[in-house]
């Protein structure tokens, strides 16, 4: 082995370890996040609202480390933090399909280039709540809900996902993830 | 209150003097925003035409099977005790007044079924998901589930 594939094989080590421990971050802190959130109770009619602070983090990977990534970091989210509170159940299913429609909707559309990091949080919010519902009424046997529901969490969404796109789009700048 | 300036590039400056800084989002991004309010509106509008001025009916369903259909036009409290239903987390009272009805006592972490209030709408279900019980309001003239019920009716 020459000395410069050897360096390259370090470099590449180091990448790579930099690339594992910045992921169990981000993952440790969506967790706590999504954890943090089930405690601030907005008192309204609509069941189920929530600011999504988890979605920073998964938007800061998306734009980091792409599509791949932040689906990884989602579904282990889901995972940890359904074992560490409720359990597999009901709740679970909601947030893996919310989190499943986020992602690739996020994903989506960040490769069309046309939307800032606040209008691909929004979207990813939108379809959150998209797939939460979807799975409510299949459970509840009810189309109900997309007429009762959904106009509403939409709207509220347009508030949420700007609030964690604009959080997530200052981290995305004044943090330097090179040297981090 | 939020500024919106145009900028040379094309987007838009939304000035948060709050956050006392600028952040940016798009002509594409208030596009889709737009969007999104429009098809919710027309939801919205969509779901009023779709609302069932003569229901007369509530079905109480646990766990996805329905246990009991409630008549709207008489004034009732219904109880659901955990003895009889394992699932729920502590009893439930029902309450049918003027043609709606709620729930008004039922145990859950963030009590939001209680505070969903009276329903008279059959595009407005009463979901308690911690306690497993759907209450949904339909037109019809006769009960489709099993009547004999394990309920207290006072």
């Amino acid at each position: 082995m020459n000395r410069k594939s050897y360096k390259n094989d370090i470099e590449n080590s180091d990448i790579r370890l930099k690339k594992i421990l910045q992921m169990s971050a981000f993952l440790s802190l969506s967790v706590i996040f999504q954890i943090a959130e089930t405690f601030i109770i907005i008192p309204f009619f609509l069941p189920g609202i929530k600011l999504g602070l988890a979605n920073i983090i998964t938007i800061v990977v998306l734009y980091i480390y792409g599509t791949k990534a932040a689906f990884k970091i989602g579904l282990m989210r889901v995972v940890l933090s359904g074992i560490l509170r409720n359990g597999l159940g009901i709740n679970f299913l909601f947030s893996l399909m919310g989190m499943l429609l986020s992602v690739s909707a996020s994903s989506f559309l960040k490769k069309s280039n046309r939307l800032s990091v606040v209008g691909v949080s929004i979207g990813g919010a939108n379809f959150h709540v998209i797939g939460q519902i979807m799975v409510a009424s299949f459970i509840y046997k009810t189309n109900l809900l997309y007429v009762s529901y959904l106009p509403y969490m939409l709207l509220v969404t347009l508030i949420t996902g700007s609030v964690t796109g604009y959080l997530a789009e200052r981290i995305l700048k004044r943090v330097d993830f090179e040297i981090f | 209150m939020l500024n919106m300036i145009l900028n040379r590039k094309g987007e838009v400056s939304l000035k948060t003097p709050l956050l006392g800084t600028n952040f940016f989002i798009n002509i594409y991004d208030m596009v889709y925003i737009l969007f999104i309010i429009i098809i919710s509106i027309s939801l919205i509008v969509f779901g009023k035409f779709f609302i069932d001025k003569g229901s007369n009916r509530a079905i109480v369903r646990y766990n996805g099977k329905e246990i009991m259909a409630l008549d709207l036009r008489k004034n009732q409290t219904v109880f659901l005790l955990k003895k009889d239903y394992p699932l729920l987390l502590g009893d439930m009272e029902i309450e049918v007044k003027e043609g709606k009805i709620a729930v008004v006592k039922e145990k859950s972490p963030y009590n939001y079924c209680s505070l969903m209030g009276f329903t008279g709408e059959s595009t407005r279900p009463i979901i308690c998901q911690p306690n497993k019980i759907t209450i949904t309001v339909e037109n019809g003239k006769e009960s489709s589930g099993n009547n004999q019920v394990d309920a207290e009716v006072r």
